[in-house]
């Protein structure tokens, strides 16, 4: 299915893969999808900048996401009603085993590869690809390029503090895809 | 444990939506140390089957659950 994708969603496609087995994730999802169109200097790139969206800042969050992926707030509430301190807890594994010790580890890019057609990618992310191909039938495209997957991802909807970097960047598939046709316009 | 904690647990002990929050956050809890103590063993040179008969479980249970993920 990817033939009729440009070489650059063909890399952002090989960066979403690289980026989930880097953070140590079973299976590429949306949010990987992102990053990686956010961190590629494609249309969908350039889409995402206008709206003062930088891969940095996602990376930031997903970063912080992680430090917190461990119990959230409600959770330790309930641990310290049955006389557990969850902090206290997370206090003595960070002090012998180091401040990142309970999150995953990075698992070798390779180790995870299975081959890169449907293998790598979670149910959502496939949904994503599918919806970018639409989203070109429906512009009329006869390519598929970053720009595609990045409204196939606002399609379908990220979730985690990425959305929250969205929201604040009041990015929207409206008006992504206006953005998008107006780079078009300006670099065919 | 401080006053608000005392008050917290108090007020929602016997409260199921608090326990059965509480029982799957030590779950979660488990897992996560469960993987940090097993890579920890990994790291100074125990075998799978010395850590499943520390853990109590089966040598193969231990290395499918954990094994990707040490990278062993």
């Amino acid at each position: 299915m990817f033939e009729r994708f440009t070489k650059e969603a063909r890399q952002v496609v090989l960066a979403t893969v690289a980026t989930a087995a880097e953070t140590g994730a079973d299976k590429a999802e949306p949010e990987h999808m992102l990053l990686a169109v956010a961190a590629a200097d494609g249309v969908g790139g350039r889409v995402l900048a206008g709206f003062g969206v930088t891969a940095d800042e996602l990376r930031a969050a997903r970063a912080s996401e992680s430090r917190t992926a461990r119990l959230t707030d409600e959770e330790i509430h309930a641990l310290s009603a049955l006389g557990i301190d969850a902090e206290e807890v997370f206090r003595r594994v960070e002090e012998a085993f180091g401040p990142d010790a309970l999150d995953p580890p990075a698992v070798e890019p390779s180790r995870r590869r299975r081959g890169l057609l449907g293998g790598p990618f979670g149910r959502e992310a496939k949904k994503v690809l599918e919806l970018s191909l639409r989203e070109a039938i429906a512009l009329g495209h006869r390519h598929i390029g970053s720009e595609h997957i990045l409204l196939g991802i606002l399609r379908a909807g990220v979730s985690g503090p990425m959305a929250n970097v969205l929201a604040e960047h009041e990015v929207s598939y409206d008006g992504a895809k206006q953005r998008a046709l107006d780079e078009l316009r300006r670099s065919p | 444990m401080n006053d608000g904690q005392e008050l917290a647990a108090a007020a929602s002990a016997a409260d199921p939506a608090t326990g059965l929050r509480a029982v799957a956050a030590l779950r979660k809890l488990v897992d996560q140390l469960e993987a940090l103590q097993v890579r920890n063993a990994r790291e100074h040179g125990w075998a799978w089957q010395a850590i499943a008969d520390a853990l109590g479980v089966t040598r193969q249970a231990v290395h499918q659950k954990h094994a990707h993920r040490t990278g062993r």
